[in-house]
Parts: structure tokens; sequence; C-alpha cells
């Protein structure tokens, strides 16, 4: 059933997910424009024949986009037999539709527009002169081509826009420490779009670019040689001028994607150097334990000796020390011979010490009750000084003033054991604290 | 002058062969100093002499941002360092596969329950760990048991664990042997 284009169209892109899943397929997939035909057949099903959309389920079949061509379906002779090819305009709209799924422009799409600027130009070059047909026909040629450039580099610049911003969110999820982020992947991206996509569109659209090859022009140089070529038609130069700074004013804006990505580079670049030493650190071991495997080594567990784990040095022979000094035997347990093998060994290590009568060296110091009476009367009307250094010494001193001639040590002792009884522990501190007491009679002994 | 109760304290953790790392982790999730270790650096003299007499080597006098003790004479790294070091390089892995390395340093991060049970469930970490000897239980409970206990992790009151002084010095390390080595 053929029908009308536009109306397909606008059904196409009521539906517009299940082909950009197609497109997706595509993008893929080498963007050989091929999708196995099984993948249509499962969208269409889950998506569109179930619908009350009778028109859609009509429309939208795969014989009906075939033969609408829409698809091109391959034959059972065909190599690419089972698959369906999609019209490049169904790309291209798809594309246009969804700029994430654009593709960028490669040095190789840049080359190519390269090549058909210089190839017009030569072409241009060599024919007779501005008023010959030929000349229209090539001019019409440049201009078609002029502007099909323009729109390309401008989506380009668009393209890797969205690129750089979404290297952004990625890069964005490292601070998000609960959220996935592979630096190792997204450095991975990143090299690809600078190779790939962000120099060559730097280098075609900048002005000061050299080509190196005999011959060869840059896409400035071949427009800067048209301008040259129409000096004498200032109408047409000015016009082939305005495209090409409109074509090599995107050139800033590449640069400022440029400068975006460069500025995550160098952080990824750092996680993926860590990354890297952990993914050879843990291989490394893995190597060990690859060694415990199926009996290629004579140990079962990893052992001590390692290199692998030898050569670290943040910590060493770290060790639970205490256990070193627990019991040896667990005397909880419940009484057994054990208990007594322990407790007359323990005996026998006992050295056994007899006790052993000594003779007194010294006689026991004596003093009358009489000399002690003396000595307490002494204590009790004598007038203590406020300040004594050495409580011992001044006692002695008093004592032998006291007794003169009749003094012996012992009397030191009684004098002694009297003052600690008469003078009351709460009225002398040693030095240095000071306490006072409600009659200030303080004592200051050292 | 020394304080008895963190002299006390740093007795106590050094001998049942803790680091004392230079920060800990306080209640509002950030790091902040940790009084131990700055009580031994007040009297480094004191403690180092101290261990050393004990027949003790003090590490971490040289400058380290963590100390513990070690006997001296054994050639070989001990049973404990060998589980310490792989999983440590185990948590390493892990989180280098899915997340940036800041998820174990930085305070917003952490080491999650969700994590732990990822870690719990690998296959090749469960063999690593079985070579080693780290238990019959889980790898979680090595970790607690080896990482966390021994001051190589220091877990946020949320329960996230974050490496210490002494893990992040462990990471820096193996960054700097194999950066430079190709396998």
């Amino acid at each position: 059933m053929k029908i009308q284009k536009a109306s397909l169209l606008i059904k196409i892109l009521e539906y517009k997910d299940v082909f950009f899943t197609l497109l997706d397929y595509v993008n893929d997939n080498d963007n050989s424009n091929d999708v196995p035909e099984i993948i249509y057949l499962q969208l269409y099903n889950k998506y569109i024949a179930k619908n009350d959309d009778a028109e859609a389920s009509q429309w939208l079949t795969l014989e009906s986009l075939t033969e609408n061509d829409i698809f091109v379906h391959n034959d059972k002779n065909d190599k690419n037999a089972g698959t369906i090819t999609l019209q490049a305009f169904l790309i291209e709209t798809l594309r246009f539709i969804d700029i994430e799924r654009a593709n960028e422009l490669s040095s190789t799409d840049f080359e190519k527009i390269r090549e058909q600027f210089q190839s017009v130009w030569e072409s241009i070059n060599s024919c007779s002169g501005i008023d010959s047909d030929l000349y229209h026909d090539l001019m019409a040629n440049f201009n078609e081509l002029l502007t099909t450039t323009l729109s390309k580099v401008k989506r380009n610049v668009e393209v890797l826009t969205v690129q750089a911003d979404d290297i952004a969110s990625k890069f964005d999820l490292r601070h998000d420490h609960s959220s996935s982020y592979n630096a190792n992947d997204l450095y991975q991206k990143l090299s690809s779009l600078f190779e790939k996509y962000v120099y060559p569109s730097l280098e075609f659209t900048n002005p000061k670019m050299e080509m190196s090859g005999y011959g060869k022009l840059t896409f400035v140089q071949v427009i800067d040689e048209f301008i040259q070529y129409h000096a004498i038609s200032p109408k047409i130069a000015s016009q082939i001028g305005y495209k090409k700074t409109a074509v090599t004013s995107f050139y800033k804006d590449i640069k400022r994607v440029l400068e975006k990505l460069e500025r995550y580079y160098r952080f990824v670049e750092i996680d993926r150097a860590n990354y890297l030493s952990i993914e050879k650190a843990f291989n490394h071991l893995g190597q060990e334990v690859e060694r415990l495997r199926h009996g290629k080594s004579k140990n079962k567990y990893l052992t001590n000796d390692l290199e692998v784990l030898n050569q670290y040095h943040t910590f060493k022979n770290l060790a639970f020390h205490k256990a070193k000094f627990t019991k040896k035997l667990a005397w909880k347990a419940p009484l057994s011979t054990i208990h007594f093998k322990q407790w007359f060994e323990d005996l026998k290590d006992t050295e056994i010490v007899e006790e052993v009568e000594h003779d007194s060296v010294f006689n026991v110091p004596c003093i009358s009750l009489q000399r002690e009476k003396e000595i307490i009367e002494w204590c009790m009307a004598h007038d203590w000084d406020r300040n004594v250094d050495d409580i011992h010494q001044y006692i002695q001193t008093e004592l032998k003033k006291a007794f003169s001639n009749q003094y012996i040590l012992t009397d030191l002792l009684a004098g002694l054991e009297s003052f600690f009884v008469i003078v009351d522990s709460k009225f002398y501190i040693r030095s240095p604290k000071k306490i006072k007491s409600p009659k200030e009679n303080i004592i200051w002994i050292t | 002058m020394f304080d008895k109760r963190k002299s006390t304290e740093i007795y106590h953790q050094l001998m049942n062969g803790k680091v004392i790392n230079k920060h800990k982790i306080v209640n509002d999730s950030t790091r902040a100093e940790n009084g131990l270790y700055n009580e031994i650096i007040e009297n480094l003299d004191d403690y180092s002499k101290q261990n050393i007499m004990a027949g003790y080597e003090f590490v971490g006098s040289e400058g380290l941002p963590y100390f513990y003790i070690r006997e001296t004479g054994s050639e070989y790294i001990s049973d404990l360092d060998k589980k310490v070091y792989i999983l440590l390089l185990i948590i390493f892995r892990y989180v280098s596969q899915r997340y940036s390395m800041d998820k174990l340093t930085h305070e917003a991060g952490g080491l999650s329950a969700f994590d732990l049970e990822e870690i719990d469930n690998d296959e090749s970490f469960k063999e690593l760990a079985h070579k080693a000897q780290i238990g019959t239980a889980s790898i979680s409970k090595g970790i607690e048991t080896n990482l966390v206990n021994k001051n190589f992790m220091l877990a946020k009151p949320t329960g996230e664990l974050l490496l210490s002084d002494a893990g992040e010095a462990f990471v820096d390390e193996v960054k700097s042997i194999y950066s430079s080595i190709d396998l």
C-alpha cells in the first residue's frame, strides 16, 4: 500500500522512540545503516501493534515501510539477509531531531569535505573563464558545498558541546560517592573525543593551519584562492568571504569546548593513573593466587615471604603483642591431674628457706619512766617555733639545751613521741601547703 | 608532662597491634586531631625510650602521620601485615573499578554497607581472602577485625568506613610503586 510520504513521516515521528532505538543500533555498529529486522519486529510488536492506533499498526509494518522506501529490505539471497537498511534521509532526520544522537565529524569527514573543495577549485582554476557554462555549474556546486559545510560545522559544534556536557555530567558523578564512576572509561571517551573529533574540527576551521603534502590546500586556503580568483568581481568575492568567516568563526566555539574538556582531562588523567596502578597491584597479587591453583605450587595459602607483599613498607611486623603474655594454662577449666602436676612442678621450683633465729645485734633501747615523764613535761611547757625545717634536729637541739649533759639518744625518741601526741595533727602540715588553725598555731614541718 | 589516662590508652592500643593515627573521625564525620597522637608527639622521647626499653621498635618518630610498635629481627611480614595489606588491596580494587578513590578519603564518602556486601559477594575477592587465611567468616568481618579494629580504617558515625592516615599512606605507596611498573 502506497502512503503519502509526508503523512508517513509524521506517523514515524509520532513513534520516534522506536526509530531512535534503531538509530542507536546504527551508531553502535559502525554507522552502516543496517539493522537486524528482528529488532524492528520486536519494537513494532511491543510499542506499535499493541496500540489502538490502527493507522500506525498498518502503516508502520515492515512491509509497508519497505514498500514506501523508508527501509530497504535485503532479500534472502543477499549477504545481508535478515537485515533492513535505513534510508540515509531517515537517519539524518532522526539525528537532526535529537542532537545527542548526532554524530561528530571525524577527521575522515573533514578530509572528504576538504578534498571536495580542492577538487572544485582545481576544476574552476582550469576552466576557460567566468563566462563559461562549466564555471557556472562548478560555482553552483561550490556554493552548495559551502552552505552544506557551514551547516555541518555548525551542527558539529553543537554535537561536541553536547558531548562535553555529557563528559561533565559523568565527571560530576566522581563527587557523588554512591554513583558509578569509572576513570578509565571516561578517560577513553575523552581521549577519543579529542583525537577523533575535537582536534580535526579545530584543524579544519583554523585559519593558520598548514597541510603537509605537495599541492594540498586547507579548507581556508581553498576559499582564499576562490576569493582571490574573484578579485575582479568584488560582490562574489565578498559573499564567499562572509561564508568563510561564518565557518571559521566556529573555531572559537570549538576552542571553548576543547578548553572545557582539557580541564576534566587533567583530573581524569590522575584518576586513571591511580586506577591503573591499583589494577597492576591487584593483578600482581592475583598472579600469586594463580600459582596456588590446581596444585601448581606446594603451598595452599599465600605465605608471608611473598615478594609482592614484602615490597611494601607502610607498616611491617604488626602483631598482637599482648598475646605473648597470656597465661598458658586455662585455670578455669575443670580440675584435672594437669593442675596437680603444674602445682607440683611449681612447688619443686620454689626455693624453701628455713627460718633461722638470729642473735639480736643491738640491745633494745630502753628509757625510764621517770625520764619519759620529764620529757613529756618539757614538751608541754616548751614554746614551739612556728616554722621548723627539720623536726628531728630541732627536738634533738632543744632537748640537748634542756637536759645538757644528761641527754642521750633515746631522749630524742621519747621527745618525738611526745611531740606527735601533744601537737594536734590538724595544726601542722608538711610544707609547702599551709593550714591555718583557729588559734593561728602553725607548725611547718619538712 | 605525660597524661596518665592517655598513656595507658596508648600502651593498650600499641600492644594490641593497633596504629595510632594523626587524625580521627569525630561526631560530625569530619577529621580532627587525635589526642593520643599529640600526646606521643609532645612526649616523643619518653614514649620512644619506653618502647625501646620494652624491646620494641617505635615506628613513626621519623615523621610519619601514625605510630605503631614492632619487634625487630623478623625478616618477613607478619600474619597481621599480610591480612591488612590484602584486605586494603581488595578495597582499593573494588573502589577504583566503580568510583573515584576519593570515596575512601573524602569525608562525604566512605565504604557503605552496600559496598561491603558487594565485596562479600565477589568471587575473586573471596578466593583471595581464602588464600590469605583471612577467616571463615565474610570479608567484611575480616575488614572489621583487621582494618577497623586496628585503625587502618575509621568508621564515621553513620557507619561508612574511611581510610585512616596509615591506610592513606598505603594507597600512596601502592601508587608510587606501580605507577612506574609494567606487568
